[in-house]
């Protein structure tokens, strides 16, 4: 909330307890609910959004491992089938099949935990089950007290925060790094 | 035997397709809404089966099994629902549009397959 804000919600009181036609809260209220209904929803869709985005990195990466262990694999079947050619390598292939079970099973385990990503799409269809149910909730309210919510201005900061909440490697080493810098510079 | 999977969400699509890949199928179509899953069926020949989702933007899953059977080219086509959807009676509203079989979120991949099986035996 900047200094513009607290000074219109500050007017708003004088004026109304000036007036005496509403209650001085109510008048408060009436500024700062709409901003807050956007505000509530807006996190909640981004939440849903980061969270998505975030499991596809995920997803990504364990695809890519799930091919280098399937290339691998490959590699290591050929080496055998070489090797039991020549006759003489039995316990080469031995090590070799234990190599390529060991594989396989990190490649179950890999598998599982996508499958075991799916919690990311239920848990973004419960949030946007309940943004709804509070935008319906909000609408309802703003009906009943007769309040006009659209075309409030959206507040993001916590979206914001989200985004800066470390999720890109680095992201903020720059900025850190500036810190430190003027810090050091500083102290000299 | 090609598969469309039809979710709005990424994460689920590959999940499928991962879990479809796996048990050997191999030719899988994605769609993220009916909408665009009504027009790569009409536009693409069809599809031995459809994977879908319930809730999705533009057309819903539901409306999704409605336009495909009311459609005399792929009214045959086997649908599978996979969503979190699991009161009785949206699975009855399912089945009542249409829908040959029905699995929740989350499943296992052992599921999935039991699934298709019991929609097309042979399957895999």
């Amino acid at each position: 909330m900047d200094q513009n804000e607290i000074d219109r919600i500050a007017q708003g009181i004088v004026d109304t307890s000036t007036t005496e036609s509403k209650p001085a809260a109510l008048s408060v209220t009436e500024r700062a609910e709409p901003e807050a209904k956007t505000e509530m929803i807006d996190q909640l869709d981004k939440v849903t959004q980061v969270a998505e985005q975030e499991t596809n990195k995920v997803l990504l990466r364990m695809e890519s491992i799930l091919g280098n262990l399937g290339s691998q694999a490959e590699l290591l079947e050929q080496v055998k089938e070489k090797m039991g050619r020549k006759g003489n390598a039995e316990i080469f292939c031995s090590q070799l099949d234990q190599c390529l079970q060991l594989g396989q099973q990190s490649q179950d385990l890999i598998f599982d935990a996508m499958s075991l990503l799916q919690f990311q799409d239920i848990i973004r269809q419960k949030l946007e089950k309940l943004a709804t149910k509070l935008e319906d909730l909000l609408e309802f309210i703003d009906t009943t007290v007769g309040r006009d919510a659209s075309g409030s201005k959206k507040k993001r900061a916590h979206s914001l925060t989200i985004e800066r909440a470390g999720l890109v490697p680095d992201g903020n080493k720059n900025a850190v790094d500036a810190i430190l810098a003027e810090h050091l510079a500083g102290g000299k | 035997m090609k598969i469309l999977v039809v979710d709005d969400s990424l994460t689920m699509r590959k999940i499928i397709v991962n879990s479809l890949n796996r048990l050997g199928f191999k030719e899988v179509v994605e769609a993220d809404n009916g909408k665009k899953a009504f027009e790569t069926l009409s536009t693409g020949g069809g599809a031995d089966l459809i994977l879908t989702d319930w809730n999705m933007p533009e057309m819903s899953g539901l409306e999704l099994i409605q336009a495909v059977r009311g459609n005399d080219a792929l009214k045959k086509t086997p649908v599978l629902m996979i969503t979190t959807n699991s009161a009785k009676e949206e699975v009855v509203e399912a089945l009542k549009a249409g829908v040959n079989n029905y699995l929740v979120k989350p499943f296992t991949p052992e599921t999935l397959k039991e699934k298709i099986l019991a929609v097309i035996p042979n399957a895999c």
